[in-house]
């Protein structure tokens, strides 16, 4: 039964999104908080990520966007007074803050309970060396392995232990800082590193279970002992590559009965050892190849990535579960919702499989050879269904969106494939796949004992080669079902069977995803595609919208979008038109089977949503709202009949098109920055010459920001065409755009109808321009702008939504230089900030949108005044300052410097009375810890020394000490500031790193170099991210720092409610 | 080659027969939702003459990997699936292919098995034929006779099995798990298996518990161990296992009815105390009522059926589920030692 004897729950978010840490707990939080409502509790909730669907107003009572520390929430149990916590929903993140709100005595100061996972169960299943001694006391079997809190114990272990050896810091999330070492030159600095990472400086080394099989069990268990399996996972990598970098399937399909039965009942006892009395766990196995030794690896005591997969690869929801258990009911008192029938007691019977593929950002981020291991690495994920493993994960393959129709062999002038093929990298299985159809392994049982695969998933790599080859030689009709049914796309097919079109038509098949394998008629099901076999589900309706997400996370592309989808069926539906959503990421909000009418999981192709229209005989498609996935493929669908909601697609390619746009923008006589293109490197060179230094070049075929460099001379032009290997030719033109240094930039959201337009709000970056807007800092409203500058924002914006007719969102970034406004971009669909502008601004930019599509004008909706054009909203808050966060200390190496290129993963808000409050909290949501005393080191470009000299003194007069590179030194001398010396790296010891590493420095201001010094100040930076310093790369940032600490200093951590217009 | 799986009301699908050949079998076809189980399902006496239609749609992906293997036949007639595996398999293990050859087994692969599993779950179970085309009319012929249900047994004769010294129990088999023979002697018990021809005063004269096994008969068919067990009642104490418990339930004056689907996989089993555990079950039978003065012990806690019983003083008590495990959950095994030791 219900607790009674609780009211008021808090809920903690998992904050921004990292590496190791994304959608899924938007998803699992927005299922806590909808399930607590649902029994009657005011709910609280706690999560500075703007981007969430769980922090939507209207959903949880009181909604913080405030920094997820102690601080913080004790302001929030003097504020509003919860009873209880729950600590299960917000990943490592929420388990941690438990944790410390515990220990530092706050929860049993404002007497507030532990709902979900205990502090002690934590505490036990968190620290492994007591979780090893539990399994030990259960008769389970644990890797050998020590704790080490130096490097002369960790010596003393690896004599015990022999190497490879596994080495993971104790208290990260995602296995930060984790690495295995197979030499002895590598143990020590990967046990330095991984001591650097764990915040108790705790590591603990491992035997290495390299090549074993990976099992993961999804367990539920509530207050009277009940205990539930909601399914397995079976890692199709072997054991040594992180579970969320794996290539993965539910359920296990290559461990029998008893084998099944001994994890299962292992993974109860393990449940009852910690501890966990009410709510979902995961736990890991590793199983010998030979299938006799069975090893427990560790237990998350929360809802995890692993829950989220397991929830949509068999529809039961187990966060919203989770949260129920939490507040007292027992499995056989909850409802399957999805059946409408019978209770939660219930493990899911599934007639089909799932698998799951992991989506890197290789690019960004490369990876060398071997570069997988214990510390997570990949930015998203794609689910996909079928009823064959092999029709999944061609759909899962595919569904990654990285040009890949599948398992495909890959291509030998790219990559290295017999190194691949035993290497831990994300391509690994492909590279095996190209080996076993090229003939070059045929021996599959020596094979697996090589790479640790299980012989079962390269023998159906084999069969799928053989597929391919029948397909090359002749593809009949009956070999068409059989490559649908294994779940190839037409490209692919057409692709190797070298014909133009299919000659043979053969409708998919919908099938429910029901809990039950269709024992009983579904209530709310979802669906996914397959071949040859009968329908479970009729046309949904013939009022219905298709809506496509934005498939699995990257960098630019990630959880806003998919909360602009999720916030449109809702609009839609408020309004009484039928939704079906089309998505293949499991991580998200828009995959939960309640988000809309109806759900397909399925890859985003213009041919799955082509054969989806034809299901559902549906020809309206929303296209503006997942980001650039939908959009790629808008002109295929409206080709082929579909109806573009919204703006046209004409105006869409009058935006992207870079000729059409500047004819755009001199129709209109608006200003852009002067921009040509080159088609030869000498052409470059005279073009940027027009033009006038700097410039902003980019390969025109790069998207993203990738490749982009900003030129300050003809020399540096050079070094770019060398450095970058950039082509440049007449088929690949590079281009040149004049470059407005040290401009201010701004982002706009609006909603057009195509007559008037509603700014949802202006963002002033506090970063200059060049740096890509999705990294860079935002300040709401603009904090340093001229009147006549907004306005003439505002003017343009109209024209623009005119001209091009825009129907819908429309977000456009512009910069000032000079006082001279300049057009940047402007894209005619939803951006990464409306979700941010909406919440900031009490008024829901995307239900605006929605209505507009459903042909309701601005002034009808109440936005706009009649007798106006436009109008605009303000900040709610007084300030808003977005954040971006980075996951920077996943890489080694990469300099988290900032450009044009986007990097960030994930953003904060800070929201405030003053500028400093909103700032100070967008750090501490960032977790930039800034000092409110201390020591700050200065080390910043010639041209910035004027800008940071009055910083400088500042900070000195806050009682801080300042310490100046040599340059810097001199110059702030010059201008009357004395501040003590530091050595660059190169100059001698001790230097600054030395300082950071011993941590005895609290913050660093450091703008880099320039192109030519970019080495030397790379470890700054790098040093700063591993010894967790907070540090600013530029001159604003640090303006806005200082604000910040002024703020801090005065050691308030006021907490503001996010108010809620109904 | 392609073969037809034909229901008695006429529903059809067409697989491709792999395994060995086939002109026509028939049976009564249940869908069985197991996940891994398709090694113990395919064996399970309980299933036996059944055609089995797998849920899970990879099969086979482990091979078969009983050790005792040579001794064990397949019970099921013929199965349904949707995917087989054809590669290696661990060493001291055969593919499932192999053994489908070996011992004389069909199946019909690439089947829509959901599809099947929802007419089922529409229509009720029925029997079935599975049929090479050119066979179409002996098998039109054979479904339209009366089903037969087979009985069953795991053992011919009756067998002594040492444990480990422990307590003697009895076993009448009439279709006992090759799982639950496996777990008694592996928890301690001296088992003598006894058949349906066994003697009353052997039985009694071995132990003073009587345990009677699951199987795949219809119970009223159960002529012989009906009259069995109705002259050793009072004189031991009995417990039943699934069909073994419907005897038992008929015998004290209860009533039994065949369900519209059977039960073919796992379910949640509610104690009297209220807690759950996940078993697994493996009979179309169930219990409609108790007999006077029986209580109920455990029930399904979506419908409330009766899923165990015991009269007042514990002589008689039974199992619907399939308490031993294996294949399924073994959670519920602490059931059945508590019905065996009298502690329900």
């Amino acid at each position: 039964m219900k607790r009674s004897d609780i009211k008021h729950i808090l809920v903690i978010g998992s904050g921004p999104i990292i590496i190791g840490q994304a959608c899924e707990f938007d998803y699992s939080g927005n299922q806590a908080v909808r399930a607590l409502k649902e029994e009657g509790y005011e709910v609280s909730l706690i999560n500075p990520n703007p981007a969430t669907v769980m922090t939507t107003p209207g959903l949880a009572d009181h909604i913080f966007l405030e920094p997820l520390t102690v601080e913080y929430v004790e302001k929030i149990f003097e504020q509003v007074g919860p009873d209880a916590i729950l600590s299960n929903m917000g990943g490592q993140t929420g388990l941690n803050l438990t944790m410390e709100l515990e220990k530092k005595g706050i929860l049993a100061k404002y007497g507030v309970k532990v709902l979900g996972s205990s502090a002690e169960a934590i505490e036990l299943a968190e620290d492994r060396g007591k979780f090893k001694d539990a399994m030990t006391e259960l008769g389970l079997e644990s890797a050998k392995s020590a704790i080490a809190h130096n490097t002369d114990e960790a010596l003393k272990a690896k004599k015990e232990i022999g190497l490879p050896i596994i080495i993971r810091p104790s208290f990260t999330l995602g296995g930060m800082g984790g690495a295995i070492a197979k030499t002895e030159e590598e143990f020590i600095p990967l046990v330095e590193n991984a001591l650097a990472a764990s915040p108790v400086s705790e590591v603990l080394l491992e035997e290495s279970l390299i090549g074993w099989r990976e099992i993961e069990m999804e367990v539920m268990r509530d207050r009277k002992d009940n205990c539930i399996t909601i399914c397995s996972i079976e890692n199709i990598d072997p054991m040594g590559v992180h579970t969320g970098d794996s290539i993965t399937l539910a359920p296990a399909l290559t461990l029998n009965d008893e084998e099944m039965e001994r994890i299962r009942t292992a993974s109860f006892d393990i449940l009852r050892k910690i501890g966990v009395d009410s709510g979902g766990s995961n736990v890991q196995f590793a199983l010998s190849p030979d299938h006799k030794r069975l090893i427990v690896i560790e237990m998350n005591p929360r809802v995890s990535r692993s829950s989220a997969l397991a929830s949509k690869a068999t529809g039961f929801p187990i966060a919203r579960i989770s949260a129920k258990l939490a507040v007292g009911y027992t499995l056989d008192e909850i409802k399957n919702e999805i059946t409408g029938e019978n209770l939660a007691c219930y493990e899911p019977a599934i007639d089909y499989i799932a698998s799951k593929v992991p989506r890197f950002e290789l690019e960004k981020f490369p990876l060398p050879v071997s570069a997988l291991g214990t510390q997570m690495r990949s930015v998203g994920e794609a689910l996909g269904l079928g009823r064959t493993l092999l029709e999944s994960l061609n759909k899962a393959f595919r569904s990654t969106e990285q040009k890949l129709e599948g398992i495909e062999e890959l291509d030998r002038n790219k990559y290295e494939v017999e190194k691949l093929s035993r290497a831990a990298h994300p391509m690994r299985l492909l590279a095996l796949y190209t080996l076993i159809k090229e003939g070059k392994e045929e021996d599959l049982v020596k094979l697996s004992e090589e790479t640790g695969f299980d012989v079962y998933f390269l023998y159906m790599l084999k069969e799928q080669a053989e597929l391919d080859k029948k397909i090359s030689s002749n593809l009949t009709e009956e070999l068409y079902i059989e490559a649908k049914q294994a779940g190839m796309s037409d490209n692919r097919i057409l692709k190797l069977s070298g014909l133009e079109r299919i000659p043979y038509s053969v409708d998919a098949a919908v099938h429910y995803v029901d809990t039950c394998s269709g024992e009983m008629e579904p209530l709310t099901p979802y669906c996914y595609l397959t071949y040859g076999e009968k329908d479970d589900a009729e046309t949904l309706s013939d009022n219905s919208v298709i809506i496509l997400a934005s498939g699995p996370n990257r960098i630019g592309q990630g959880l806003e979008f998919d909360t602009c989808c999720t916030l449109s069926s809702r609009a839609y539906r408020k309004l009484g038109k039928k939704t079906i959503m089309i998505n293949s990421n499991p991580e998200t909000v828009s995959t939960d089977y309640n988000t809309s009418d109806r759900l397909y999981i399925e890859p985003l192709t213009a041919e799955t949503v082509l054969r989806i229209m034809k299901k559902e005989k549906c020809r309206d498609v929303v296209v503006q709202l997942g980001g650039q996935t939908p959009l790629n493929m808008a002109e295929t669908l409206e080709k082929n009949g579909a109806n573009i909601i919204g703006t046209s697609l004409e105006s869409i390619n009058r935006t992207e098109d870079r000729e059409l746009f500047s004819n755009l923008v001199r129709k209109l006589g608006l200003r852009q920055p002067e921009n040509r293109m080159g088609h030869s490197q000498e052409e470059v060179k005279e073009k940027a010459k027009e033009i006038g230094y700097p410039v902003l070049i980019r390969p025109s075929f790069v998207l993203g920001g990738r490749s982009m460099f900003i030129a300050y001379d003809e020399e540096s032009l050079d070094e770019y065409f060398q450095k970058m290997n950039v082509q440049c030719t007449k088929e690949s033109p590079v281009l040149v755009d004049q470059f407005l240094e040290d401009a201010f930039e701004y982002d706009l959201d609006a909603v057009s109808d195509g007559e008037n337009i509603y700014i949802g709000g202006i963002l002033q970056h506090i970063e200059a321009a060049g740096i890509h807007s999705g990294d860079s800092a935002a300040v709401f409203p603009p904090y340093k702008s001229k009147p006549e500058i907004l306005e003439e924002m505002r003017s343009w914006t109209l024209k623009l939504a005119r001209e091009l007719n825009v129907k819908g969102l429309m977000n456009i970034q512009f910069a000032e230089k000079d006082g001279k406004l300049y057009i940047i971009e402007v894209n005619p669909r939803a951006s990464r900030t409306v979700p941010f502008i909406s919440k900031a601004s009490g008024v829901d930019l995307v239900e605006a949108a929605v209505r507009v599509f459903m042909n309701e004008d601005l002034h009808s909706q109440g936005l706009v005044p009649e007798g106006k054009n436009i109008a605009e909203g303000s900040c709610i808050t007084g300030w808003a300052i977005k954040e971006a966060v980075f996951s920077f200390n996943r890489f080694q190496n990469v300099d988290p410097a900032l450009g044009p290129e986007m990097r960030s993963t994930g953003e904060v808000v800070g929201m405030g009375r003053s500028f400093g409050e909103a700032y100070a909290k967008s750090q501490a949501g960032a977790d930039n810890v800034l000092p409110t005393k201390g020591r700050v080191i200065i080390s910043v470009n010639r041209k910035d020394r004027v800008t940071i000299a009055p910083v400088a003194k500042a900070l000195q007069e806050l009682g801080f000490q300042i310490l100046a590179t040599k340059g810097t030194a001199r110059d702030l001398f010059g201008m009357g500031i004395l501040t003590d010396v530091v050595l660059k790296t190169h100059e001698g010891t001790p230097n600054i790193v030395d300082y950071i590493r011993a941590r005895k420095v609290d913050l660093i201001i450091n703008t880099p170099m320039g192109y030519h010094a970019r080495r030397s100040d790379d470890s700054i930076r790098t040093e700063a991210i591993h010894a967790h310093i907070p540090y600013t790369t530029t001159t604003s940032a640090a303006i806005a720092a200082l604000e910040a600490i002024r703020y801090l200093q005065q050691d308030r951590h006021t907490v503001r409610e996010l108010p809620w217009k109904h | 080659m392609v073969a037809t799986l034909r229901l008695k009301d006429g529903f059809e699908l067409n697989g491709k027969l792999v395994g060995a050949p086939l002109k026509v079998v028939r049976g009564n076809l249940i869908s069985s939702y197991s996940i891994p189980g398709y090694e113990a399902a395919l064996q399970d006496p309980a299933n036996k003459g059944a055609i089995i239609s797998f849920i899970s749609p990879m099969v086979g992906s482990y091979g078969i990997s009983f050790s005792d293997i040579e001794s064990s036949g397949p019970m099921a007639a013929a199965f349904l699936l949707k995917k087989l595996y054809r590669g290696p398999v661990l060493p001291g293990r055969i593919t499932l292919e192999k053994f489908m050859l070996e011992k004389g087994i069909s199946a019909l692969e690439n089947i829509d098995t959901r599809a099947l599993n929802i007419h089922l779950s529409k229509n009720g179970e029925m029997s079935a034929v599975i049929f090479t085309e050119e066979y179409r009319k002996e098998a039109l012929e054979l479904l339209e006779k009366e089903e037969e249900r087979e009985l069953s047994s795991l053992y011919e004769n009756e067998t002594e099995i040492n444990g480990k010294g422990g307590r003697r129990l009895s076993l009448l088999d009439l279709g006992a798990s090759r799982g639950l023979v496996r777990m008694l002697c592996k928890h301690g018990y001296d088992l003598k298996i006894f058949t349906r021809d066994s003697k009353a005063e052997d039985i009694l004269s071995y132990s003073d518990t009587l345990l009677v096994s699951n199987g795949s008969g219809c119970p009223k068919k159960e002529e012989k161990a009906t009259a069995l067990l109705s002259s050793l009642n009072g004189k031991v104490r009995l417990c039943g296992l699934g069909l073994g418990a419907l005897l038992l339930n008929r015998i004290s004056g209860g009533e039994v009815e065949h369900m519209k689907k059977g039960i073919h996989g796992s379910l949640a089993i509610r104690r009297k105390d209220g807690s759950i555990f996940m078993s697994a079950k493996n009979t179309a039978g169930s219990i409609k009522s108790l007999p006077e003065g029986f209580e109920t012990t455990h029930v399904e806690p979506n419908t409330n059926r009766i899923e165990g019983f015991r009269n007042q003083d514990g002589r008689i008590s039974g199992l619907m589920f399939a308490a031993e495990g294996n294949p399924g959950p073994e959670e519920s095994q602490k059931e059945l030692f508590d019905m065996l030791e009298g502690d329900n």
